[in-house]
């Protein structure tokens, strides 16, 4: 009788409710659009601020590409010998009658990019030439009949990063004999002046430096609420705080440029989080076995029961403290910049990571009115095994002596893809570390 | 002119969706002309009032505009805008405190079975005050089990509560609404 009146009451709602429509009010929609309009204007908003975060990183970049390309190519501007002022040095000195200085030495060099002739002097009449190891000109040519340059030294200086010191000296005094025809060696020097620089067979060893390192970090979380048909998980993260992370590793360091440094390596990091105590509630795990589930903001472990009833679905417990704990090893790839003052260097990069979970555990204790029972150490699930970042760093060093450095590192991590996967929340951990490390010129 | 739901071609549909991940007012306009009669209707069943149930209605269309990339074509349209709604609903009852006490209640009977004529011509307006008049875990469970047809355990962990609390809200829920509805039929008579 009772179930059947129950069932009328069902019915009666269901039938009576279930075709039934309602217009809501002309204010709902307004309201929406309202709200649409604001999240429409939001997003520009931040369009425009990534766009123009984007065109000034490659402003800044392009800059910062440029000076140093410019810098290599100027050299020392006292010590310039462009071609124009070698031509008119030798027409002036030839005037003057002071060509047979035999001081002057002249050098030509091309340029290893663009092939544009370019010449150096130092203040010792010295042409310097990075990069290079052998110069050699064109053969036949009219500018290597007249003016035989003739390799005086080479040196490698303790501080010239690898760098080869040539001296390329060539008696001016031949130039200037009254005989040559001075538009001629112009001409020479413009057009058929052929230098060839072979790269250095450039030591590996002087590119490259080792920095092992520990960073303290500070961990927080931009949580994103993806799935719109499932829970909010908001309460989850008001539930838990991270009370440790740190990271360790080895960076390698290959100088590929002057001032540009190219870093990898291979970190490990490790965090730990305190849940608050909660009530864990038992849910399906698959078709036979029914398990208490503990969330936390990263995934979710099933704690088994001993109890000899199995929990039904919905049953809940009273959970102590839950500890989690998260191990990652990654690897970055990092582009930096190097500004150096006398002992001191800072570089200044920005890279990627990618990130493999090598261990995610969770540990807590269970209440129940009967007992209490410390829970085993239980595999966190939902978590991603890879994932990818981005990271921003500076390191300053400074040299103690030509092989080892003290290095200060400060570095902010942000996680481009959700550390977890099936969740209530998609977690995108951030951290803030500071690091100590020490480098070693290999 | 409002084209009701029910009626509108899967294309027309589809293309309507389009316009609504790029974004389009009009399209999203039409989407809420189609479904958000609807829609009313199953947020003020779950809500106390019409006021709080336009608040749901409202978050539910922006979650689903937010989220409308997401929506793989799998079921239909206005079940997974149902969900979403559902779950608009569920988060507001989540950030509040609520209690699943129960209340005593007298008995009151048989007067609804024999009086059916009284059950046919009872409004749906009244029908939807007299839910939203339920405590609001019996309104909860009531609406989970007898409009959206689940089971007790899945109103459970929806819920996150026992599923013999689930059980016992429903039971109440209907004890409470055949208390009103005896009441309202003396009171006619």
């Amino acid at each position: 009788m009772s179930e059947h009146l129950h069932n009328d009451i069902d019915k009666l709602f269901l039938d009576s409710l279930q075709p039934h429509q309602d217009e809501p009010a002309e204010h709902v929609w307004e309201k929406i659009e309202a709200q649409l309009d604001e999240e429409d204007a939001l997003k520009h908003k931040v369009w425009m601020r990534i766009m123009f975060r984007t065109a000034a990183c490659i402003f800044a970049l392009a800059i910062a590409l440029e000076i140093p390309s410019k810098l290599h190519r100027n050299g020392n501007p006292e010590s310039e010998v462009t071609l124009k002022n070698v031509q008119e040095s030798v027409l002036s000195r030839e005037k003057a009658g002071n060509s047979s200085s035999p001081q002057n030495r002249v050098a030509i060099l091309t340029d290893y990019k663009n092939k544009s002739t370019i010449s150096r002097n130092n203040s010792n009449g010295q042409a310097i030439n990075r990069n290079a190891e052998t110069i050699s000109l064109g053969a036949g040519n009219s500018f290597n009949t007249l003016v035989p340059p003739v390799i005086q030294s080479k040196q490698e200086y303790p501080f010239s990063g690898g760098l080869h010191f040539i001296s390329l000296q060539s008696p001016v005094s031949q130039v200037a004999s009254p005989q040559i025809d001075m538009d001629q060696i112009g001409s020479a020097l413009e057009n058929q002046a052929q230098v060839i620089i072979k790269r250095g067979l450039y030591s590996l060893r002087h590119r490259l430096s080792v920095t092992p390192y520990f960073s303290q970090e500070f961990v927080g979380y931009n949580l994103s609420d993806d799935d719109a048909t499932i829970a909010d998980g908001s309460e989850i993260e008001k539930k838990e705080r991270t009370v440790f992370s740190a990271s360790g590793g080895i960076l390698l360091n290959y100088r590929w440029k002057r001032r540009w440094v190219i870093q990898s390596g291979l970190s490990y990091s490790w965090s730990s989080s305190i849940i608050d105590s909660s009530k864990s509630y038992a849910v399906k795990v698959d078709n036979s076995n029914v398990q208490f589930r503990i969330n936390t903001i990263s995934g979710y472990g099933y704690l088994p029961s001993h109890s000899s009833i199995a929990p039904n679905v919905g049953d809940s417990v009273l959970t102590d403290k839950a500890y989690s704990k998260l191990h990652y090893l990654t690897i970055p790839l990092i582009t930096n910049y190097e500004f150096k003052r006398k002992r001191f260097s800072l570089l200044v990069g920005a890279g990627v990571t990618i990130n493999f979970l090598t261990g995610a555990t969770l540990e807590t204790k269970i209440y129940s009115s009967s007992f209490s029972q410390n829970e085993p150490v239980v595999a966190m699930n939902g978590l991603k095994k890879i994932n990818y970042g981005i990271l921003l760093k500076a390191e300053l060093n400074y040299r103690i002596n030509s092989k080892f450095g003290i290095d200060l590192i400060p570095c902010f991590k942000n996680t481009l893809s959700p550390i977890n996967i099936h969740s209530a929340l998609s977690t995108y951990p951030y951290n803030f570390g500071i690091g100590l490390g020490i480098r070693y010129q290999l | 002119m409002v084209i009701k739901s029910q009626h509108i071609p899967d294309i027309e549909l589809q293309k309507l969706i389009k316009g609504c991940v790029a974004r389009d007012r009009s399209c999203q306009k039409q989407v809420y002309d189609l479904f958000g009669p609807g829609m009313m209707i199953l947020c003020l069943r779950f809500s106390r009032n019409r006021e709080e149930a336009e608040e749901v209605l409202q978050d539910g269309f922006l979650q689903m505009y937010k989220y409308i990339s997401q929506y793989k074509y799998k079921g239909t349209f206005e079940g997974w805008l149902r969900k979403i709604m559902i779950n608009c609903a569920l988060q507001r009852y989540r950030s509040k405190v609520h209690h699943f006490n129960s209340i005593s209640l007298s008995e009151e009977h048989d007067l609804l079975t024999t009086h059916g004529d009284f059950i046919e011509r009872i409004s749906e307006k009244e029908l939807i005050r007299l839910i939203q008049t339920l405590p609001t875990g019996y309104r909860l469970v009531f609406n989970l089990y007898v409009f959206e047809g689940l089971k007790h355990s899945e109103i459970a962990s929806f819920l996150n509560i026992k599923e013999g609390t689930s059980k016992s809200n429903l039971s109440d829920a209907r004890a409470i609404l055949k208390k009103s509805l005896t009441r309202d039929l003396r009171m006619a008579k």
